[in-house]
């Protein structure tokens, strides 16, 4: 679970904009807004797309993720399928063993 | 000398309020029927305060300041509304008993931090709207860090418990104490896997909570919770009730490896 400062960083991001009541400020300008957090550059791209699959990759945390998703507009199935889930349909009854897991990776 | 008149450890997944319909209705009614047992027995034991070890999601713990352990030692605890149909307002803290305990805590060399109305959801919330419907029992609130590494180290949550058991047993009061600690076993949110859960882990973890294998559990790693998904860092909070309960053998209340629908494990034990 070591998370490196770029995703220490987007962290705080979606922090403030999904909690912290920068919402507007995002918004309005949210490349300024990134820059001024020091977001990676490719970091900033993908805020302002709302790509949340290359976030995720980046090491974003999930669950500031989820919040940020829902600060765009998704719902929870809407967010999975986007960041590659494999249980989009989650609360369909799945369940395994760590070895059955696809997605073993560490984030970074 | 104060006492610990019972304790109690559960999962707290917000789906049990939120979409309860989710649920089969036979899955739904064991881990409602556990709730009601923990209910009727705060109900005879009368605990003046309840020690809540729990995990929450991205309230008080922020990037912009997460500790290890936060003590509540306010008067009034905050709700954070969510949409789970769960009680709002604020609930009673012990706003005494929760400074001596700080204090204690320092005192044994725990650096917490302290708080004096943090902010609780349905980490906390849930389980108390059903073992305290009035939610009239003040408690104290042990916020375990289990979202912004570095976590603290599992053993060093047991050693917590530990220390909350040595400050009710050096407490000259006649207060009863009940502990109570929330959250999942093996579960994600938010990463790729969410939906899943680690049948294996859960089987593993709550055979040796049935045992008391507390060697076994306090020495799990960060590799070992990782593995089972992020939201199985909420572990830490019955490995703190384990520690605070030296050899008292758990009842199971629940044992259901998996509740399709709300997507986890229902786990209940009590400890008398």
């Amino acid at each position: 679970m070591k998370r490196t400062v770029r995703a220490r960083t987007l962290d705080l991001v979606l922090f403030d904009v999904c909690r912290g009541g920068a919402g507007d400020r995002f918004r309005a300008a949210p490349v300024e807004f990134s820059r001024d957090y020091g977001v990676d550059p490719s970091d900033i791209e993908a805020l302002t797309a709302g790509d949340l699959r290359s976030l995720y990759d980046a090491g974003a945390h999930p669950m500031l993720l989820m919040y940020f998703s829902y600060f765009l507009g998704y719902d929870l199935p809407g967010y999975l399928r986007a960041i590659g889930a494999e249980a989009a349909d989650f609360m369909g009854g799945h369940h395994y063993r760590p070895s059955e897991a696809t997605d073993t990776t560490e984030q970074p | 000398m104060a006492t610990v008149v019972s304790a109690f450890a559960t999962i707290h997944t917000p789906l049990i309020t939120g979409s309860p319909g989710a649920a089969p209705d036979d899955l739904r009614s064991r881990v409602l029927a556990g709730f009601d047992e923990m209910r009727r027995r705060i109900a005879d034991q009368r605990p003046d305060v309840i020690v809540a070890f729990s995990s929450e999601h991205v309230v008080n713990l922020t990037p912009h300041h997460a500790s290890s352990f936060v003590v509540g030692i306010g008067a009034r605890y905050p709700i954070r509304p969510e949409p789970f149909d769960l009680p709002a307002g604020s609930i009673p803290g012990a706003a005494d008993v929760g400074v001596a305990l700080a204090e204690h805590l320092v005192e044994s060399e725990f650096d917490i931090t302290h708080s004096v109305a943090p902010t609780i959801d349905h980490g906390t919330v849930l389980p108390l709207s059903f073992l305290v419907p009035d939610l009239d029992i003040p408690i104290i609130l042990v916020l375990i860090n289990s979202l912004f590494p570095p976590l603290p180290r599992p053993s060093r949550c047991y050693a917590l418990g530990r220390a909350i058991h040595e400050f009710v047993e050096a407490r000259d009061s006649d207060e009863r104490f009940s502990l109570l600690a929330t959250g999942g076993l093996s579960h994600s949110v938010g990463e790729r896997r969410m939906g899943l859960v680690d049948t294996d882990f859960d089987r593993h973890f709550l055979e040796r909570m049935k045992s008391r294998d507390d060697d076994a559990l306090a020495s799990l790693s960060q590799d070992d919770l990782d593995r089972a998904g992020n939201g199985t860092n909420e572990v830490r909070n019955w490995l703190a009730l384990l520690g605070a309960t030296p050899e008292r053998v758990p009842e199971v209340l629940l044992d259901e490896p998996f509740i399709p629908g709300w997507a986890t494990g229902g786990y209940q034990l009590a400890f008398s």
